[in-house]
């Protein structure tokens, strides 16, 4: 069933093209990657989602819901985590969700309790919070409330191993109360790791969409070699390893190199391609 | 099309993040006010000797121009009233525009933005938090005012004249308000906050040009709400003034509304 879904959506600032012609849907209970370069169009198309902008064409709807009309109605479900958190500087952390708790209803989660497994200070003033932290406070508003979908921008930027760690396992508990998370990064291992479908987009236009799960079941090589006449090699192989391993036994081989392709691998040639 | 208990969440957090910008405006204004208003027995001696030395122009330009109203509390408080309205105007102005503006500059309106509310009760909200907080200012110049013209207003403090000037008056400080509202209503990615205090400035002198030129080019008098609701205007009360209260009020209001509508309609400028 699509949660989301992207029809002919443009957005153009004056005459540049900042999205082309997205059309893509996201099944609910999973986790999307959104993957692309610096400008590539990945916040226009979340900020366009929660109506932050409008699309200059084209329809975003979510759970049927128009995103313009009933951006209020979205709202009540869904949660966002910007790229880089900003909140008001002369207030507390705490003054901050007690705010935020007068608009979740049904809340079953104490920001302190969250707030305590982050390791985050409630009684800090915003202004004296480092980027870490702030993304700690944006992470714990968008966990108060019940959430049928997750937006986040680069929710890891700025946090240290282990709080990213932790940050996950939050968002796995998510996944499992069926919540669907729309995860726009450029940190290609978390995607890997985390992620059930990657979309990858490319100058405003999606070039690719990758299903991690079948990728996960079809494992790839990547052969490097040089031979002793100093010519060298470098290919993808999928299939039996025996084979492989007799086809270049017949090669007077200087150097060799097996390595399994990792979806890193695969995403990195979108960023370096032109 | 809005929920007021949203409209009431969000008006009580602007309230409070910018509660030390409206007690410092608060407390600024009284103590001007104030420090004026007590010197009023003094003034008509001080006023004869020193303004009579001055320009006709300048004294006019400050709105001074009748040295008898200094000997009258109300006349006086109306003449000093009229200079610190620019003040509160300004104050008005700025402090409106940023109530929209800083949350763009700043980024804190995809925080904002991202409850479920609608762009119509972030306005309405920052429109209530503006108005409430020039009112508050307005309100210290008049508490001012009226704890000296106890002290030492004598016979011609009249409490109900202060009050009048006061109220009528304020409509300048909405109309600017409105005016400042309508343009980051429209857009942020200009000085919302510059753009305004000049149109006001702008308005200021074209009242001040009206009132000199007199019969060549009155009509810019109506141009100007410092003039047109200067205290005598508000005193006398003709039809002129009450027609100009009710065009003022119009202006005002669609300013509010169409502010309220390009709001809506466009993009988030973050």
């Amino acid at each position: 069933m699509s949660l989301i879904t992207f029809e002919n959506f443009c957005k153009y600032y004056g005459k540049f093209c900042a999205v082309n012609n997205l059309n893509f849907s996201i099944e609910k209970g999973k986790i999307v990657g959104f993957v692309g370069k610096n400008g590539a169009g990945k916040s226009t198309t979340i900020r366009s989602l929660l109506n932050i902008i409008s699309p200059t064409s084209g329809k975003i709807t979510v759970k049927g819901l128009d995103s313009i009309k009933n951006s209020k109605e979205i709202k009540q479900f869904t949660s966002y985590i910007p790229s880089e958190p900003f909140f008001y500087d002369n207030i507390t952390v705490k003054q901050l969700f007690e705010f935020c708790n007068k608009f979740y209803k049904n809340n079953n989660t104490s920001y302190k309790d969250l707030a305590k497994y982050l390791e985050l200070d409630i009684n800090k003033k915003i202004s004296d919070l480092s980027l870490g932290n702030k993304k700690k406070v944006s992470i714990i508003q968008a966990l108060l409330k019940e959430n049928e979908i997750i937006i986040m921008d680069e929710p890891t930027n700025g946090l240290d191993p282990l709080m990213q760690q932790k940050f996950f396992d939050l968002i796995l508990k998510e996944k499992q109360k069926s919540v669907t998370v729309f995860l726009s990064s450029h940190n290609l291992s978390e995607v890997e790791k985390y992620c059930d479908e990657v979309i990858i987009i490319k100058n405003g236009e999606i070039i690719d969409t990758i299903d991690m799960n079948k990728h996960k079941l079809e494992p790839k090589q990547i052969v490097s070699y040089t031979t002793q006449e100093n010519t060298s090699n470098t290919f993808e192989f999928s299939g039996n390893i025996n084979d492989l391993i007799k086809d270049l036994s017949k090669i007077n081989l200087a150097t060799l190199e097996i390595k399994n392709k990792s979806v890193e691998d695969e995403f990195i040639k979108y960023y370096q391609e032109d | 099309m809005f929920e007021m208990k949203n409209i009431g969440k969000l008006l009580s957090f602007s309230i409070k993040t910018n509660i030390k910008t409206i007690i410092g405006w608060c407390i600024a204004i009284f103590s001007i006010m104030f420090m004026y208003m007590i010197l009023f027995p003094s003034m008509e001696d001080m006023a004869s000797i020193k303004l009579e030395a001055m320009p006709e122009e300048l004294l006019q330009f400050m709105g001074m121009e009748d040295m008898s109203s200094l000997s009258n509390f109300s006349s006086y408080f109306g003449m000093i009233y009229g200079l610190i309205l620019i003040a509160i105007s300004i104050f008005t102005a700025t402090f409106s525009s940023n109530l929209i503006a800083k949350e763009e500059k700043n980024k804190t309106i995809e925080f904002l933005y991202s409850f479920n509310v609608t762009k119509t009760e972030i306005y309405v909200s920052k429109v209530v938090t503006a108005v409430i907080a020039s009112s508050l200012v307005i309100f210290s110049a008049f508490i001012s005012t009226s704890i000296c013209g106890f002290i030492n207003g004598g016979d011609t403090f009249k409490f109900n004249d202060v009050l009048t000037i006061t109220k009528i008056s304020a409509i300048t400080v909405f109309f600017f308000m409105s005016f400042s509202f309508l343009i980051s209503g429209a857009t942020t990615k200009i000085s919302t906050a510059m753009l305004s205090s000049g149109f006001l400035l702008i308005l200021y002198v074209l009242g001040y040009l009206g009132k000199l030129l007199e019969d060549k080019a009155k009509f810019l008098v109506y141009l100007s709400p410092f003039e047109t609701f200067n205290s005598n205007n508000i005193l006398d009360l003709h039809s002129n003034t009450i027609i100009s209260i009710f065009v003022y009020f119009l202006i005002t209001l669609l300013f509010f509304i169409l502010g309220g509508i390009l709001y809506n309609k466009r993009d988030f400028n973050v």
